[in-house]
């Protein structure tokens, strides 16, 4: 909950995977493109069909997976490489080290906090005037 | 029996002040966020600091200068009174409150101590001359350019940002930490977390953000003042803001960062580049320190003046409390 509120619906839901669900995104990782009826048959013995098919598309709409309909099945594949989910975890727990006061416990003042989109294309901006300021600076006149 | 009455009635008369005043202060506060974007940074962060403070400095003074001493005044210290449901409900109400601000406030120091302790286990001390407040150089912290501590500040930064900027650029960054120490950000910051108000209270809660950026925007203005180059200060900005999104990460994680974070970055970078466009002026050096002496003496004098007259009427309204 506390991601949806910090970053909007849609977005990938870190941090919010049960174990179930972690195990389940391992196995289409490793695999690929994997259907219901591929993933049931790994976890035959201790799941049944309903609960993959919950599993997966809970996943899917925490937006960790993305699917096509192949016939009357869904066909689901990863939505971000094992690499790129747990930088954004990592990357997600850093902000929430910075910017939730209840779980960064101590007291600081910080130069630059984490930079998003929208600053960095600012400090680009920044950048250039600095950089244009400087160079008539030099200029002799 | 008299003393367990007399901390009961303290402790649901400050409940009673502190939920009430924080209510009526949402409404102020409302007004405070809509019209102050017109005075300075530093005005506006000293604003939304006392709104924010203001429920809590009511509680202690209407609960330890007028309803103890009507207590201890008008009260037989033999009472035989017993404690109703309804002071003791607002007394346990006003203990939790209580003891929840205490331990909220001993984990933050407890915390800020333990990320002290561990970043000077890693680190060396810099010489920076007209620095007054101690600067360490970090090993194995990227992006770290912080003030912390309370009454003892310290300033830490990466050896990787200490060796990224130039000797100018990194004082003006210092400069800027230095303003924080001079306004007392960080005490300021403590007595918000502590008080910290729930997400519901909105009000309230957006006032603390509201703040950090107000304040951040004044230590920017005021290392400005105190002589540091635009030049040099935007360039320490945008050289750290580049040193906290490290590459790999950026391009699957940058869109996950709140837009309005805590070093109010999109501000600063706007006052900034108004500066730099000449569109506004660099701020002047002001002395900052307000004579408090005058207005506190004024106050006592009117307190101890008018206390034994007000004594009785504090005195019936706290008889409805103990009834």
């Amino acid at each position: 909950m506390w991601l949806k509120k910090q970053f909007g619906e849609g977005k990938t839901a870190l941090g919010q995977l049960g174990s179930l669900e972690s195990e389940v995104m391992e196995r289409v990782w490793h695999r690929g493109e994997v259907s219901v009826r591929e993933l049931h048959a790994e976890f035959a013995t201790r799941l049944a069909y309903t609960t993959v098919m919950t599993t997966l598309d809970r996943l899917y709409k925490k937006g960790m997976l993305q699917r096509r309909k192949v016939g009357k099945a869904f066909m689901y594949v990863a939505a971000l490489t094992e690499q790129e989910y747990r930088e954004q975890l990592a990357h997600h727990l850093f902000g929430m080290v910075l910017h939730d006061g209840t779980n960064s416990g101590a007291v600081l003042s910080n130069f630059v906090d984490a930079v998003s989109d929208t600053d960095e294309r600012l400090l680009e901006k920044l950048d250039q005037l600095v950089k244009a300021k400087r160079q008539t600076l030099r200029r002799p006149e | 029996m008299f003393y367990v009455l007399a901390i009961a009635l303290c402790l649901a008369v400050l409940f009673l002040v502190l939920a009430s005043t924080s209510l009526l202060c949402m409404a102020g506060l409302r007004l405070v966020l809509k019209t102050v974007p017109l005075s300075s940074p530093g005005t506006r962060a000293n604003l939304l600091f006392a709104a924010r403070l203001l429920p809590l400095g009511l509680a202690c003074v209407i609960t330890f200068s007028l309803a103890l001493p009507a207590f201890l005044e008008f009260e037989p210290s033999s009472t035989d009174e017993g404690m109703g449901f309804r002071l003791m409900a607002l007394a346990t109400l006003g203990a939790l409150l209580l003891v929840g601000m205490v331990a909220r406030g001993i984990g933050l120091l407890r915390a800020t101590r333990e990320a002290q302790r561990g970043w000077r286990e890693n680190s060396h001390r810099l010489q920076m001359d007209g620095i007054r407040v101690p600067v360490y150089c970090v090993e194995n912290s990227p992006s770290l350019m912080a003030v912390t501590g309370i009454f003892r500040p310290r300033i830490f930064v990466a050896s990787v940002i200490a060796k990224t900027l130039s000797p100018d650029e990194l004082r003006a960054a210092l400069s800027h930490e230095l303003a924080h120490v001079s306004s007392f950000d960080n005490l300021k910051q403590l007595l918000l977390k502590i008080t910290r108000a729930p997400r519901w209270l909105k009000a309230l809660y957006a006032a603390d953000a509201e703040w950090t950026n107000a304040s951040e925007l004044a230590a920017d203005r005021d290392a400005l003042a105190e002589g540091a180059s635009v030049l040099d200060l935007s360039s320490a900005l945008i050289k750290v803001g580049r040193l906290n999104r490290p590459a790999g990460r950026e391009a699957v994680a940058s869109h996950l960062v709140p837009t309005a974070c805590g070093s109010a970055l999109e501000s600063r970078v706007t006052c900034l580049s108004e500066l730099l466009e000449g569109k506004s002026v660099t701020p002047a050096h002001a002395a900052k320190r307000s004579n408090l002496v005058l207005p506190t003496v004024i106050t006592l004098a009117t307190y101890g003046a008018c206390i034994h007259a007000v004594l009785p009427a504090v005195h019936e309204a706290l008889e409805f409390l103990v009834r």
